[in-house]
């Protein structure tokens, strides 16, 4: 979340700008509502911080960095507003009061992390002038990676110059789920009975074999084959369904090329 | 080993090593009383951190390490400009005093504490040895441990635990229930595992 003026939540009869850094997540802006409501931590009011939360998060709904954890804050204080307005006596009433316990806990927690965090922030600029022979390695903690795609870019074109030049793609051979339907089609069409085994010989390779399975299942699914198998591993006989083969449509049935490889 | 000799030794002991020695760790090496140990570094201090040499020997994590003086550091950088990149953000200092002061813990609950996800941080802060991961919780899943690494202590300048405040001062109307203690074994520690 970037830096926040007035998050307009009207904080009594002054209405003043407020300016925070940054609020770290749901917690942080929970401290920061309270803070500013002078709340007691140990007695917050659950009602009043519920409204003003959702109406920070309604108004800054694309400022925030992880909604999600904002989310389940938001939902789990509507949880126990509407929790504690039921009698006493009862069991999601006494709950309500252990989660909100709960919640200050958390809140306090949060408040000491967040102390020790500016003392390690200042300690941390106090020593930035002293090294040690064995310094670590520096690698900058403020950015996620201190390399830039162009930078990445122009190390590799300079490793590519230094000699690493004998680059060369790899091809194979291309059988495409479209060619081996076609070819199925215009062999059912005159209405011989194939085996698999058969089709399979003429291009005994991993990737043909690969083809022809998903080609002869696409054709199942498309009501135009039917398959037979005896008993397992016998050989497989793809039938022609008549009414469909006679059609016009087979012709034109191969469409939406790779697209085959996902629905079939 | 007669107290010229010590210093000597400890000198160069504290120079190859370019990290902190702990005080038990140079008393085993060469043969010593902690005691005497104590006595010849003090005696070095006095040659060392008068202010007219470059370098100065101070009390980092449980033990001792030969520095660089903070009026030298521009020079420093030009002849390695790397050494002056570390740069700390905001939510990196909140990870390390989450693990500071509840080590060890496990990414979740670092996680649970903040409310947001950690993962970034805690991948750099690995990355810069800040901390280290130290066994396994004996959980579901067993989720890997995390600890303060001895880099930790050079980095902030903290000479032992009393160096920082203890949970319970940390915000002034902490009135909770559990205060977890600062591991007090963890500087003392990891001075003497480094070599």
């Amino acid at each position: 979340m970037k830096k926040v003026v007035n998050p307009g939540i009207p904080v009594g009869a002054k209405d003043y700008f407020v300016k925070i850094d940054v609020f770290e997540g749901p917690l942080d802006l929970l401290l920061w509502l309270i803070q500013n409501n002078n709340m007691d931590i140990y007695d917050i009011e659950i009602s009043k911080i519920t409204s003003q939360y959702l109406a920070f998060i309604n108004t800054h709904e694309f400022d925030i960095d992880s909604p999600a954890e904002f989310l389940a804050m938001a939902s789990l204080l509507i949880r126990i507003k509407s929790s504690l307005m039921l009698p006493k006596e009862t069991e999601e009433h006494q709950l309500a009061l252990d989660e909100k316990r709960a919640l200050t806990e958390k809140l306090l927690e949060w408040k000491k992390i967040k102390a020790s965090r500016e003392i390690l922030l200042s300690k941390f600029r106090e020593r930035k002038n002293l090294f040690r022979r064995d310094e670590p390695a520096a690698i900058e903690l403020e950015k996620k990676s201190a390399l830039s795609v162009f930078e990445l870019a122009d190390i590799f074109g300079r490793i590519i110059k230094k000699g690493f030049h004998k680059f060369e793609e790899i091809t194979g051979p291309e059988i495409y789920i479209e060619d081996v339907i076609k070819e199925l089609l215009e062999r059912i069409r005159s209405g011989e009975e194939l085996k698999f085994s058969q089709l399979a010989f003429q291009n005994p390779t991993k990737l043909y074999v690969a083809v022809l399975v998903l080609a002869v299942l696409e054709l199942t699914n498309k009501k135009l084959v039917t398959i037979k198998q005896a008993r397992p591993f016998t050989d497989i006989y793809i039938k022609p369904v008549l009414s469909a083969v006679s059609g016009k449509n087979i012709t034109e049935q191969p469409s939406g090329g790779e697209s085959f490889y996902g629905n079939g | 080993m007669e107290t010229a000799e010590l210093k000597k030794t400890i000198e160069a002991l504290l120079f190859i090593s370019g990290k902190a020695i702990s005080k038990d760790r140079i008393a085993t090496v060469t043969d010593s009383r902690p005691v005497a140990v104590e006595d010849a570094i003090n005696e070095l201090k006095l040659e060392w951190n008068s202010g007219r040499h470059g370098v100065f020997i101070e009390e980092i994590g449980g033990g001792w390490q030969i520095s660089t003086r903070p009026e030298c550091a521009d020079y420093i950088i030009k002849l390695y400009p790397w050494k002056g990149v570390l740069r700390l953000s905001p939510s990196a200092a909140e990870v390390l005093s989450i693990i500071l002061y509840k080590q060890p813990v496990t990414k979740a609950q670092i996680n649970e504490i903040r409310g947001v996800d950690s993962q970034a941080s805690v991948a750099t802060l690995l990355k810069n040895s800040l901390i280290k991961y130290s066994g396994r919780k004996k959980a579901p899943g067993n989720p890997r441990l995390i600890r303060i690494s001895e880099n930790f202590y050079h980095i902030f300048g903290i000479r032992d635990i009393s160096d920082i405040p203890s949970w319970k001062d940390l915000a002034e109307d902490s009135r909770s229930a559990e205060e977890p203690e600062i591991d007090e074994t963890a500087a003392e520690e990891t001075a003497q595992e480094d070599e």
